[in-house]
């Protein structure tokens, strides 16, 4: 059970302005080892983040989102101070100082695999140790998250939805002001997922800037206020992930499958693609509305056939991947399929 | 400064019963306690004579328990330490301790703090064990000066191999390398190995390597001993011996030695933690 009161997040619920996260033309690029002989240990830049910038304002929820190897990873280690900048800067609030920086950002990985010896206090205890924090902090923070129950039992007995409720409690430790979560939901039953999505929403109510990464558009487009969307190391676009769609023309797309004859007029302006047809059903077309609009007139043309699917359609990453970067569908379809048996 | 030291220990307290209270320890813990314990109880045997050691004080039957410490010991640190830093990178825990605001060298000085704490624990109990045997024994304690010679160049050696360890978990990418670094590491610093590089270094300078209890011999022996803990563990407690028995080299670079045996690696570790990517 994931309990949340208002009056028990402190993230953000700082007297200071609300805090604000500057990025600019951040590069990091992996070092690769490419020994030569007169250099055994020489190596060479290899794939990573180039010229990345990005704003995150306190109060809002920012969705990173990209396929693997994308450097979504890469971004969030690079704020959070794990990797340097090689290029560019990074400031919070106009304060460069990277003791300035992680005294007010957190950083939750990716499927932290906690393990023992020791009791899941343990973990929070020696974090508040290293922080200088009270250590009733970390209890408080492991009944947030629904762990306090299972606070004296050993690390190894959590289930890995359970080591991910472990992370964030490290998260949220100290009360940050920026917030970085990577792939937070794996890992996450339904009920737990809900309960992350309204936490989440609180802690920004309370202004804290969040950063949340996933490669799964639908899992960010109910949390996020804008979207930031990531493809081999740049950033595509970002804004409201209505905008980013509408300005790649992903939007107004309707699908259609019926039984007996299939039409062959959609009117004026609507393109139509054949999509499969699933069982029970004759036909099925993807109509293109941007340039022009189905009014029910126009469905009172098909009678000769019976309507079995009308939906409107969401794009999927890679739809979106498919339109920033003028890769077919299946070539950025399977990136993210790669990623998404990756993370299985 | 005060509360940044306060809050190296606290988390240093906190690793070292981590890995106190940890199953491997269980293990370690009465073989290092039990071995050097009656290693201290056999050369205080007044029946004992191998035929090259004669004990004849307290002070010389703990010096010989010291081969016990020399050997179990270090191992110790090898066992206790090796996933210290490895394991947190490969599970993913490294990368929120890089990110919390404590600077990474307070973090990395904590970590090596908690794996020294947790490997004195057995040692210390073993040796003050032995101390308490020797003086069942044989009636008579060893000299203040010697125990605390003995108490300091054990904390030493600890320290030593430590970091060195620590330095050698951070560099692997996974934990078979870095135990596979630390054992490397005992086993050609270990008494039987270290001879090898004495013997080839003493043939290249033409030092006759089949005396070896020639002064030439012995004058170089230290200075090679020097280039290890283990040498410089047994030449400190060599200090003090009787006059006659003494090291030829001067206490001064003895103990320097030392010193530079605890800050290089220590330093290395700490930039080493400086540097990481997690």
């Amino acid at each position: 059970m994931w309990r949340i009161h208002s009056n028990s997040l402190k993230c953000g619920a700082h007297p200071e302005p609300e805090a604000m996260l500057d990025l600019a033309a951040a590069t990091y690029r992996h070092p690769l080892h490419k020994p030569t002989l007169r250099n055994p240990w020489a190596t060479a830049p290899g794939p990573g983040v180039q010229g990345v910038s990005l704003q995150l304002s306190g109060g809002s929820i920012t969705g990173l989102v990209g396929p693997n190897g994308a450097g979504k990873s890469t971004l969030m280690q690079m704020i959070a101070g794990i990797l340097p900048l090689e290029d560019g800067s990074l400031t919070i609030e106009g304060s460069g100082a990277r003791s300035t920086l992680r005294n007010v950002i957190s950083f939750m990985p990716e499927r932290v695999n906690w393990t023992g010896p020791g009791r899941v206090s343990h973990v929070l205890e020696r974090l508040c140790l290293m922080r200088g924090l009270d250590l009733a902090e970390g209890e408080r923070l492991l009944e947030l998250v629904g762990l306090g129950a299972r606070s004296s039992d050993d690390i190894s007995t959590l289930s890995q939805g359970m080591k991910q409720r472990l992370s964030l409690a490290t998260a949220l430790l100290g009360g940050p002001k920026i917030l970085l979560l990577d792939e937070p939901l794996n890992g996450l039953d339904p009920v737990a997922q809900g309960a992350f999505r309204v936490l989440l929403r609180q802690l920004a109510d309370q202004g804290c800037g969040i950063l949340i990464s996933s490669h799964n558009l639908s899992d960010l487009e109910s949390l996020s206020d804008e979207i930031i969307l990531m493809h081999q190391g740049r950033v595509l676009a970002d804004g409201p992930l209505i905008e980013i769609e509408r300005k790649l023309g992903l939007v107004a797309r309707l699908e259609i499958a019926g039984l007996g004859e299939a039409p062959t007029n959609f009117g004026p302006s609507v393109s139509a693609e054949d999509i499969p047809v699933l069982s029970g059903e004759d036909w099925a077309y993807c109509l293109h509305l941007e340039k022009g609009e189905w009014t029910v007139d126009r469905k009172s043309e098909f009678q000769s056939f019976r309507l079995t699917r009308l939906q409107a359609v969401k794009p999927g990453l890679e739809n979106v991947i498919s339109a920033a970067t003028g890769l077919d569908v299946e070539a950025a379809g399977f990136e993210i399929l790669s990623e998404v048996r990756g993370d299985a | 400064m005060r509360e940044r030291i306060r809050r190296i220990c606290a988390v240093a307290n906190h690793e070292a019963w981590r890995h106190f209270s940890g199953q491997r320890m269980w293990v370690i813990a009465p073989l290092v306690i039990l071995f050097i314990a009656l290693g201290a109880w056999g050369f205080s045997d007044p029946a004992f004579d191998d035929g090259l050691f004669n004990v004849e004080t307290a002070t010389d039957a703990m010096f010989l328990t010291s081969i016990v410490i020399v050997v179990l010991s270090p191992l110790s640190v090898v066992l206790i330490g090796f996933d210290a830093i490895s394991k947190r990178r490969i599970t993913g825990e490294l990368a929120i301790d890089l990110s919390q605001p404590m600077p990474r060298s307070d973090y990395a000085i904590s970590q090596l703090l908690g794996v020294w704490g947790a490997a004195n624990g057995p040692t210390q109990l073993g040796l003050w064990a032995g101390i308490v045997l020797i003086y069942t024994r044989m009636g008579m304690f060893p000299p203040l000066g010697d125990i605390l010679v003995m108490w300091v160049a054990t904390m030493l050696l600890l320290l030593w191999y430590s970091s060195l360890q620590l330095l050698a978990s951070s560099y692997a990418r996974d934990l078979g390398a870095s135990v596979t670094w630390g054992i490397g590491t005992w086993l050609v610093f270990g008494p039987f190995l270290w001879i090898i590089p004495t013997m080839v270094l003493a043939t290249m300078l033409g030092v006759d390597v089949t005396d070896t209890l020639s002064v030439s011999y012995d004058r170089l022996q230290e200075r090679v001993d020097l280039f290890s803990p283990n040498g410089v563990f047994q030449l400190m407690l060599e200090t003090r011996h009787s006059p006659d028995q003494q090291p030829l080299l001067n206490g001064a670079w003895i103990w320097l030695a030392g010193l530079c045996w605890a800050v290089l690696p220590s330093a290395l570790f700490v930039r080493r933690i400086q540097r990481m990517t997690a």
